[in-house]
């Protein structure tokens, strides 16, 4: 039955991993330098000619933000998505607890976050680390920021979530718990310096998202 | 007329032997209660048809049991089991059918089959086969390409397949046409009510309740006014027309009446319980005739939930009594 769970989730969200590694596999090819001499395709928002991961590059440009947008949109999906069909009522009849089914949800929203945009970055990671790809050093270290940086989709990922499930009196209202998360890349960057403080400020976000998630599902209508 | 609402109830409903039983079920929205101080009880192996008007609280009454809609206060219990405690094993027992036959539209029904199927171990594959197969569908048809009444084939086909021993149905006819409706009802009755099992559902279509229902439970705002078997109610009701030489005299009697509305020289009581006592009153108001009129469960539903409105007043005032299909059967006071 969790097999069919999964399954049922990910027919429905697999088509927004794969426009958004699409999207980032052209990027990456860009990235890289291999646009196939389109010119005119090439992504001129980021600079190719930087140090891979070391400065502010393809990852956290593009595959962190790409992340964050894949992460909310996926979220909402899952969540909303049930509401305008009127699908909750369907589904939160199947005879296993309700904390399983959305544990199921969130597992595999994430997961499709995870390989989407996971994929791209180890691909970026085995070019920069090939000798003779780039005319810049590389040391493993040097993914550190870029990776914090793009683990930040977790908490959006389960901050949209929380506004989709919510209940609130308007519709804005419902998207405020998304508001404060979305600060948390620039924080990340820019004022947080070390693994550890940036990994326990993802979890800690994390830990203050989960507990309302399931007390919202616990305690709201599916009318 | 607040002290003509009375309860209908009967002695089954009393007896432990319930698949549904509710005590006290409420739910609030803002500081309108739209199910109040419910207590309900559905005997196993009964068709049991919830009626009422629009908002009258059918489908928060079926959302609280199936555990979607949280109540206020009062507790329910299904199949022996509290709701709030449901355990995954009793919840695989019951089925429930949501209004308007929600599903994944982007799945097939063989798609939808194998979902639904992986979660009851009771499945009878067989049995959904046949069922699909009655109705004419094809497996391989997406679930959004289905008509409203294919999906609902579906939806019935999904709950009786894992045999369960509740079926719940929130009005499961809504938006079909005559025939597949009757066809619909005639399955679902057809497929659970030989095993003995238990069936809830509501339905604004009276014809379709009085067809299946053995025991019927009327809500008015919120409130379980009736709870009785289905001919009890229609015999419980009755409808007197008086026709007097002027202006109609005042019906001294409250108890019983559930409507009384004087139209030029006629005043029409619809009485609950119709006794001696309200047999005398009338004798004593001497009306020139007494007309009772016999109802069907549409003509009582109607009467009952309907109250003392008036016929509006873009419409001329009936000679007739307008308010059922029904030829009024004209019978002497004195025979009754």
């Amino acid at each position: 039955m969790y097999r069919q769970l999964i399954i049922k989730e990910l027919r429905e969200i697999w088509w927004m991993g794969l426009v958004a590694f699409a999207f980032l596999m052209i990027a990456l090819w860009d990235a890289i330098g291999l646009n196939l001499n389109f010119e005119s395709f090439t992504l001129v928002w980021f600079a190719r000619d930087r140090v891979p991961f070391l400065d502010t590059d393809f990852v956290i440009q593009i595959v962190a933000l790409t992340g964050y947008c894949l992460a909310g949109a996926i979220a909402l999906w899952q969540t909303m998505g049930e509401s305008f069909r009127g699908t909750w009522v369907f589904l939160l009849h199947r005879p296993i607890p309700r904390r399983d089914i959305f544990l199921v949800k969130i597992a595999v929203g994430l997961s499709v976050t995870l390989v989407s945009t996971l994929v791209p970055i180890l691909l970026y990671l085995w070019w920069a680390v090939t000798p003779g790809m780039h005319a810049s050093p590389f040391e493993l270290w040097m993914t550190r920021e870029s990776v914090l940086v793009w683990l930040g989709f977790f908490p959006i990922y389960f901050a949209a979530f929380l506004c989709g499930i919510r209940e609130a009196r308007w519709y804005v209202s419902r998207f405020f718990p998304i508001v404060p998360v979305l600060f948390l890349p620039v924080i990340l960057m820019e004022l947080v310096r070390g693994t550890v403080p940036a990994l326990s400020l993802i979890a800690a976000s994390i830990a203050v998202l989960i507990p309302p998630i399931f007390d919202s599902l616990a305690r709201r209508d599916y009318a | 007329m607040e002290s003509g609402i009375i309860e209908m109830t009967d002695p089954l409903a009393k007896t432990s032997n319930v698949a549904i039983s509710t005590r006290g079920l409420t739910r609030c929205y803002g500081k309108r209660p739209v199910v109040n101080a419910l207590d309900l009880n559905v005997p196993r192996g009964c068709v049991y048809g919830l009626l009422g008007r629009n908002g009258a609280g059918k489908s928060t009454t079926i959302k609280m049991l199936t555990g979607m809609i949280q109540p206020d206060f009062g507790t329910a219990e299904l199949l022996g089991e509290n709701i709030e405690q449901m355990t995954p094993a009793t919840r695989a027992r019951i089925a429930y059918v949501a209004e308007g036959h929600p599903m994944y539209g982007g799945m097939s029904i063989v798609a939808i089959e194998r979902f639904q199927s992986s979660f009851y171990p009771n499945w009878n594959g067989e049995l959904f086969g046949q069922i699909v197969e009655h109705f004419g569908l094809s497996r391989k048809q997406k679930l959004r390409k289905l008509s409203n009444g294919q999906r609902a084939q579906v939806s019935l086909a999904l709950a009786i397949a894992p045999d369960p021993e509740l079926l719940i149905l929130d009005d499961p006819t809504l938006g079909l046409d005559t025939v597949v409706r009757r066809d619909f009802l005639e399955s679902m009755i057809q497929l659970i009510q030989r095993e003995g099992r238990t069936i809830l559902f509501s339905s604004h279509i009276l014809g379709d309740v009085e067809r299946v229902a053995d025991r019927i439970g009327i809500m008015v705002d919120g409130v379980l006014r009736v709870d009785c078997p289905t001919d009890h109610f229609k015999e419980s009701l009755r409808k007197v027309v008086l026709e007097f030489p002027g202006t109609p005299k005042v019906f001294p009697l409250t108890e019983g009446v559930v409507s009384d509305i004087a139209i030029g020289t006629r005043r029409e009581l619809v009485i609950a319980n119709y006794s001696d006592a309200h047999r005398e009153a009338i004798g004593a108001l001497s009306p020139t005739t007494i007309d009772f009129v016999e109802f069907n469960l549409e003509d009582a539903f109607i009467a009952y939930t309907r109250g003392d409105q008036k016929p509006l007043p873009i419409f001329p005032q009936p000679k007739q009594n307008n308010l059922n299909s029904t030829k009024p059967e004209t019978v002497s006071s004195d025979s009754k």
